[in-house]
């Protein structure tokens, strides 16, 4: 979770992940947001995300990336 | 070499399944949007073995999107204006999207820098005497804020507003002008609400008032009009060739987001 953290600070440094529960429903991640986060959680996490799977629930916060990475993981 | 209009979302899925492969370049960041541009037939693709360029039909040019997943397969451009956009983080674009696209016939064109700030780190107002600025309430004041607008900007970056938009942006309260105290007009902003962020999406200022703090003015005058408490968002893109405009954001407290876009042309 650390490490993720640290991905998303990278990414977006005026966001705070660590309370931000509607990132995409508010607008806040932008898509090349969420491309940038799916191509670093591949090198970092090695999984891949389709792009019909970009389900916005699993983007919303930290913790459902997180959720998300755990589970393409398994 | 033709490009192919694409007809449903489901082709323009199993495209991308085909071409977004580990390791490739993109800056398809159309997702969801696809199914918009697809209803209105302005979507078309133009696929090689490794490469595929998606192109979004615009007034007069076609906006570019690609996947290169190999270096040395180029593909027949049509003979139409082309722009594309390559989304980075760092100081400089990446060399290999550059080099490809430069070999694929396209110019670099302009580099831009988003910046943010939050309300409580910004800078105080100062005082610009003889100069007043206001929302926009008069359709002439918008149609002036737009032409000054599409000529300041080039029509590839996005920026192009259509004159037919006058009446919204009054009603939106969009539009910020400034005038001298004999009600000459000297510069206009327009800014909007979006992704929880008040986005100054357009400033310019008549090349007669320029360097007398006139930008600023209109800057500081946007910051107010987002303005709901200490945390309220602000963002904006910025020309990085632009010295004046980016050390006045620098210096009012905006900070580099770490986003920038580097558009090309084969204009």
């Amino acid at each position: 979770m650390e490490k993720l953290m640290e991905i998303l600070k990278g990414i977006r440094p005026d966001v705070n992940f660590a309370n931000e529960t509607a990132l995409i429903d508010d607008g806040i991640l932008d898509s090349f947001d969420v491309v940038s986060i799916i191509s670093e959680l591949d090198d970092a996490f090695d999984v891949q995300i389709r792009i019909n799977e970009l389900d916005p629930e699993n983007f919303n916060s930290a913790e459902a990336i997180w959720k998300l990475v755990q589970e393409l993981q398994k | 070499m033709k490009p192919q209009k694409i007809e449903t979302y489901e082709q323009y899925i199993q495209l991308v399944e085909r071409y977004n492969r580990k390791g490739r370049f993109t800056n398809d960041y159309l997702q969801n949007e696809a199914a918009d541009i697809i209803i209105h037939d302005r979507l078309f693709a133009l696929c090689g073995q490794d490469n595929a360029l998606m192109l979004v039909q615009k007034e007069g040019f076609y906006r570019v999107y690609y996947y290169i997943n190999n270096a040395e397969e180029l593909l027949a451009l049509p003979e139409s204006e082309l722009v594309t956009e390559i989304l980075f983080r760092g100081q400089d674009a990446p060399e290999a999207e550059v080099q490809w696209l430069e070999h694929m016939g396209f110019k670099k064109n302009l580099v831009r820098d988003q910046y943010f700030a939050k309300y409580a780190s910004l800078t105080q107002p100062i005082l610009i005497e003889g100069v007043k600025i206001e929302i926009a309430t008069a359709i002439e004041d918008a149609l002036w804020a737009i032409k000054l607008f599409n000529a300041s900007f080039d029509k590839w970056s996005g920026d192009y507003i259509p004159e037919a938009q006058a009446p919204l942006l009054i009603q939106e309260k969009a539009i910020l002008i400034a005038k001298d105290l004999d009600g000459n007009r000297l510069g206009a902003l327009q800014f909007e609400m979006r992704q929880g962020a008040c986005w100054l999406n357009h400033v310019a200022v008549m090349p007669e008032a320029r360097g007398k703090k006139i930008g600023r003015g209109l800057t500081e005058a946007y910051i107010e009009q987002g303005h709901v408490d200490d945390n309220s968002r602000y963002m904006l893109w910025v020309q990085r060739q632009n010295e004046s405009a980016v050390t006045m954001y620098r210096n009012k407290g905006f900070a580099p987001m770490n986003k920038s876009t580097l558009s090309m042309i084969t204009i």
